[in-house]
């Protein structure tokens, strides 16, 4: 699939005039917000992306004796990079089958997945078709493009494009297709906090990105104290909208008519001092949980945007452990795992557990056998984590590698796992709870058919 | 067939020009006896129904079609160039014909060549009207001074033909897009005064840090190319050589100390382990430091060759140091000062990595970024920087994961430098960030290597420094390694999306400098800036420029606005704007080099960081800028825009005084056009302009520095002010 020209007359053009105009650019913006009691039937999607390379196997690493074995006899304590049995947390998948233990961080991410709040599925990757060893070596079963890079890796797994040509994302076409679920509005149904990565980009959407913070508006504006505030106002209503030959101009202005016209619905929500989702988050500061505290106001202040179908991205960066893995996947797996159980408890607080669903991606898992500078290096196949109430938790999903390299499911013989389960499977299980048509699948994931059984299963 | 207007040749039409001095350029013909000539200006049209374009010198005509009064559908391009509407020697008379009804096409047709006229003449599809207007014509295929036209051609069908004539070099050569056939260059425009000083501001927009009135003036008097003469050879700007500074064993012992009272020697992290002063000396320095092109380049240089790590701030002086000294240097030599500074060995784990023992691998960070990112990149490219492709459509990786592994193997045996005094040990040899990296060849993998199948090949026992040296060089010699880094430096000087073309003719630079060097960066920076899609008349592709960086913003605003700044609040803005300086997230920079446009395929790296948000961060920034005095929350003693306590020699930055634009604040027009010279390179449009006049005159009259404030405010928020071109 390739990637059309930018079309400057495009609908996602007139769309944002249209919501620019409805919500008034510069309006003023200080009024109390009724904080959601429209109807039950809405649901949200967070996408949450370890960008670098999360390393699944020390984040899930078998905790019965000749699993841990197993695991210990590759990732030896003089690597660096070994956790000791005793530190795991350990979890039973229900479906039987040998115990897991996370990653001593992950005391939080252990109880959503014995509160069965979280679902694991393991080995999930890129793939351009089922595909082994034997095929990948060949020639037989062709290779993602560029496999081990990251940033090729990330483009593919956010545009669903092995061959690397998309520059859409599968997060933005979800949002193409979100129009009639949701009537009345203009809002942007998907809001990143974590930049404008390919996952949000649509070919008929436009992605809203608001910062970490809560101050996603205009200083000054609508506020008629200072006269030097009103003349800006009123000059960049009449120089903001103006017709443009330049691309990039086009471009810049769609995002500044967008941010405008959102800020006027979005800073009430974000500065709503009776925010019941607020307080999970006090005590802590890091990125991701001020991404994901963002997330859990604007879902708590759907009400204001009307949206009843909602797409959201945050980026947790820093994954790419090729030194000194031991200490900094510590604190980054401790920041997620607080930031996942505070999200968790607020959506719960408001009722809202079995309405959204966050899942996570991350380029690829790292090589199974350490490198030097006490690290790792790409690999491949990973861990991923689905949390929400519509989730059937505390279970896992698709098939853990033997942890053999140089074995069956390696590509290569550094543990770099040949993917058992395809984004496409991964996705379309997700974005078909969201409530997209099964038609309209194949638009969101243009390689589905490349693969049998697209419902995994983990969603209720 | 309409036809648009009769006819008519008119002279000494009015323009608005503020002086009808010809600048011949430097070095141009000064065209004989064109003193005495009047002046008018060929505006272009384009029709989207027809996809045709039009040129007109008749000012009647430009109004009837502006106004839409006989014909409708036109509108301007933006397009325009200079002509003279009498004759005089060394001018060509300018024959003007249309399609005659019934006969010839719905279209007109220009030419300068006297046998083409009289030829054309005689065709019956085509009907002569006028002699157009008169210009110079090329002189063995050179225009001297003045602006090239270039001429296209396109017939898909002989019922239906257009010509398209412009200055714009990048728009003529996408008119393959319509189908055109590139003609090539067929007048020459004589230039006026105010288009070039509209291309030196655009040329300090691609060669320094931000222009000012004064540069503009000094560059305008000298002439591009020498400046840029001038520029390569003048002393290096300096970082505050910052002595060695280890860590505290504990931690604890080098925290900042936020108990009053503050001091700037309270806060060890800040002003030792930290890049931010290293920042805020960037900020500082850009407002005055001479050498701007090269302070333009290194920081160019900086997001390509990317540190984001070690934290002491003396390595990251050192290392920023380096990308200034060497900037103008061979490619080669500026990749070996990136590769073998210990400050690179720490980000990209390079640092003591060694050949693979009880199962653990060399590292291959560097191994791999050094292709991807540094040199080659990941898929094979034609000379102009279009990738090739397979037979299938595929396209084809420039190595594979082999490669990186052989890579890895080479990188391997190197440490820290020595601590002075100490016995140099390959393990022993802990963070010291100065100097290069030093090789053990005991720790090298000695063994012989083989990459790009088979093409390079490495002799075993070849030593650690001698065996990097050689893949550098390999790498650096790779096909790729011309279009791959002239692509990214057009992109992040001139334009986003520099055609195909241009990337050819700076690669072709880089390749060869003309006396055998491959890689000669001053012969690339040349050849960038002086290439005529960078040069010339006003841009009117739509696919031109490029988003303004935030840093660049910044820098933009201290030079034209002159204020002084201790930089703190510039390096802090950034963390809110996507562009924290000298702490990019990753090695790919603070925004991805291949970003693409909202899901498109039209490049625009800058614009992964231009948010919905970022709109909003801009205006505001700017508005605190220029209204932060005497604000009580712009003193707040840590976060504020004065002087923070912690901030050695900290000045803040308080809003400028504007002092230069305050003799005009009380005539709106004249301030408003003094602005846009300066900051839009003439480029703002009439409803604009008249939006900005008529806020300015809300203000009493003798409110000069609330005027000069405001105006300065709309121009710097405006969309056309966020993109360079």
């Amino acid at each position: 699939m390739n990637s059309p020209r930018l079309d400057l007359s495009s609908p996602q053009r007139r769309r944002i005039l249209k919501f620019a105009a409805a919500a008034g650019l510069l309006a003023a913006i200080d009024r109390s917000v009724a904080l959601a009691q429209t109807a039950s039937d809405y649901r949200a999607l967070v996408c949450i992306y370890l960008q670098g390379g999360n390393d699944g196997e020390n984040t899930l690493i078998r905790s019965d004796a000749a699993g841990y074995q197993s695991y210990a006899s590759v990732r030896t304590p003089e690597s660096g990079i070994n956790i000791a049995q005793a530190q795991l947390h350990p979890i039973q998948p229900a479906r039987g089958g040998p115990p897991f233990g996370f990653h001593p961080a992950c005391a939080p991410l252990k109880s959503l997945f014995d509160q069965k709040r979280m679902a694991v599925v393991a080995n999930m990757g890129m793939l351009a078709q089922p595909s082994n060893r034997t095929g990948l070596e060949t020639g037989g079963a062709p290779r993602p493009a560029n496999l081990f890079s990251h940033a090729e890796q990330e483009l593919a797994l956010h545009s669903g494009d092995y061959a690397g040509f998309t520059r859409t994302g599968w997060g933005g076409r979800i949002a193409d297709r979100l129009d009639a679920a949701n009537p009345g509005t203009l809002f942007p149904p998907l809001t990143s906090a974590g930049g404008l990565r390919t996952f949000v980009s649509g070919r008929s959407s436009v992605p809203l990105t608001v910062a970490e913070n809560p101050y996603f508006t205009l200083y000054g504006s609508g506020n008629n104290q200072y006269q030097f505030d009103v003349l800006r106002d009123a000059a960049l209503r009449e120089m903001l909208p103006q017709s443009r030959r330049n691309t990039y101009e086009v471009v810049a202005q769609l995002y500044a008519e967008e941010g405008l016209a959102a800020s006027s619905v979005v800073f009430p929500i974000l500065q709503n001092p009776s925010s019941l989702v607020a307080p999970f988050f006090a005590g802590f500061d890091t990125s991701i949980s001020r991404q994901l505290k963002t997330i859990a106001q604007l879902i708590e202040g759907r009400g204001e945007t009307k949206l009843k179908r909602q797409v959201f991205y945050v980026n947790q960066g820093g994954y790419d452990t090729h030194a000194n893995q031991a200490g900094a996947q510590q604190a980054l797996l401790r920041d997620l795992s607080n930031a996942l159980k505070a999200f968790s408890d607020a959506i719960a607080a408001i009722n809202l557990a079995n309405s959204v669903t966050a899942f996570t991606l991350s380029d690829f898992g790292r090589t199974f056998k350490p490198a030097a500078n006490l690290g790792t290096d790409h690999g491949w196949g990973n861990y991923a984590f689905v949390i929400g109430g519509a989730v059937k938790g505390g279970d896992f999903y698709g098939t853990v590698p033997a942890l053999v390299p140089n074995g069956p499911d390696d590509l290569g013989k550094d543990g770099r796992w040949i993917p058992t389960t395809s984004l496409e499977q991964y996705g379309a299980t997700l974005t078909r709870w969201f409530g997209i048509p099964e038609a309209d699948l194949p638009y969101v994931f243009p390689n589905i058919g490349a693969f049998a059984n697209t419902n995994l299963g983990f969603m209720a | 067939m309409q036809q648009i207007s009769a006819g008519r040749r008119s002279t000494r039409c009015a323009r608005d020009f503020r002086s009808l001095a010809i600048a011949a350029g430097v070095g141009g013909i000064l065209v004989a006896g064109s003193a005495g000539a009047g002046l008018g200006t060929a505006i272009e049209y384009y029709n989207p129904a027809l996809r045709h374009y039009f040129i007109t010198a008749y000012p009647e005509e430009a109004a009837a079609l502006d106004a839409g009064t006989n014909v409708k559908g036109w509108t301007r391009t933006g397009g325009q160039f200079t002509v003279f509407t009498d004759p005089a020697p060394g001018l060509s008379a300018v024959c003007r014909f249309f399609g005659t009804p019934g006969k010839g096409i719905n279209s007109h047709f220009y030419t300068a060549d006297a046998t083409e006229c009289a030829k054309v003449k005689t065709l019956p599809p085509w009907t002569f009207e006028a002699i157009a207007f008169y210009i110079p014509t090329p002189v063995s295929g050179n225009c001297g001074g003045n602006y090239p036209v270039y001429r296209s051609y396109y017939t898909d069908n002989i019922a239906d033909a257009n010509h398209r004539f412009t200055v714009d070099l990048t728009a003529h050569t996408r008119m393959t897009k319509r189908g055109d056939i590139l003609e090539g260059l067929v007048m020459c425009a004589p230039v006026t005064s105010e288009e070039l000083e509209a291309d030196v501001v655009r040329l300090l927009e691609q060669a320094s840090l931000g222009p000012t009135e004064a540069l503009v003036k000094e560059v305008a008097g000298k002439g591009v190319g020498p400046w840029i003469d001038a520029q390569l050879a003048m002393n290096v700007t300096r970082y505050t050589n910052i002595p060695h500074w280890e860590p505290p064993a504990n931690n604890d012992d080098c925290v900042d100390d936020k108990t009053p009272p503050i001091t700037p020697q309270k806060f060890c992290h800040t002003n030792n382990g930290d890049p931010v002063p290293v920042a805020w000396e960037f900020f500082r320095q850009s407002r005055t430091a001479p050498d701007q092109l090269r302070l333009r380049m290194a920081h160019v240089w900086h997001q390509i060759f990317v540190i984001g790590g070690p934290n002491q701030t003396y390595a990251n002086a050192g290392y920023q140091q380096r990308l200034r000294d060497n900037a103008f240097g061979t490619f080669e030599n500026l990749l070996l000062k990136y590769a073998l500074s210990p400050q690179l060995g720490y980000f990209q784990t390079w640092v003591k990595n060694v050949p693979e023992f009880n199962g653990i691998r060399p590292n291959e960070n560097f191994a791999r970024e050094l292709m991807q990112l540094f040199t080659v990149g990941v898929n094979e490219l034609n000379d102009d920087g279009t990738p090739k492709l397979d037979g299938k459509g595929h396209l084809i990786p420039t190595y594979g994961q082999s490669d990186i592994e052989t890579l890895a193997r080479v990188l391997t045996g190197f440490t820290y430098p020595t601590h002075p005094g100490q016995m140099p040990s390959f393990w022993g040899n802990e963070w010291y960030f100065i100097g290069d990296m030093i090789p053990f060849d005991d720790r090298h993998d000695q063994g012989a290597k083989s990459l790009f199948n088979g093409r390079v090949q490495f002799a075993a026992g070849m030593g650690a420094m001698a065996e990097v040296r050689a893949a550098i060089r390999a790498v650096v010699d790779h096909a790729n390694t011309p279009p791959f880094i002239s692509r990214q430096l057009i992109q992040k000087t001139v334009t986003s999306s520099p055609s195909p073309a241009y990337v050819a003719r700076v690669a072709a630079v880089f390749k060869n400098n003309g006396a055998g060097v491959r890689g000669d960066l001053a012969a690339v920076t040349r050849a960038i800036l002086l290439d005529p899609e960078a040069r010339g008349a006003r841009k009117i592709d739509p696919e031109y420029g490029r988003m303004r960086e935030p840093a660049l913003f910044w820098t933009a605003m201290i030079r034209a606005l002159d204020v002084t700044t201790d930089g703190v609040m510039p390096e802090s803005t950034g963390w809110e704007s996507g562009q924290t300086l000298f702490r990019p997230a990753t090695v790919f920079n603070y925004y991805p080099a291949d970003y693409t446009l909202a899901g498109g395929d039209i490049p625009g790296p800058e614009f992964g960081i231009y948010t919905s948000a970022e709109f909003l961060n801009r205006a505001n920034q700017i508005n605190d800028l220029l209204y932060n005095v005497d604000q009580p929350w712009s003193q707040h003693e840590l976060y504020g825009w004065g002087p923070r306590p912690y901030v050695p020699n900290a000045t803040g930055t308080p809003s400028p005084a504007l002092t230069a634009f305050l003799p005009d604040a009380a005539d709106a027009d004249k301030l408003v056009e003094r602005l846009n010279r300066l900051l839009l390179h003439g480029t703002m449009s009439d409803a604009a302009r008249k939006t900005v006049v008529t806020a300015v005159n809300k203000l009493k009259l003798t409110d000069t520095l609330r005027r000069v404030k405001l105006a300065v405010n709309l121009m710097l928020v405006s969309i056309d002010y966020q993109v360079q071109k």
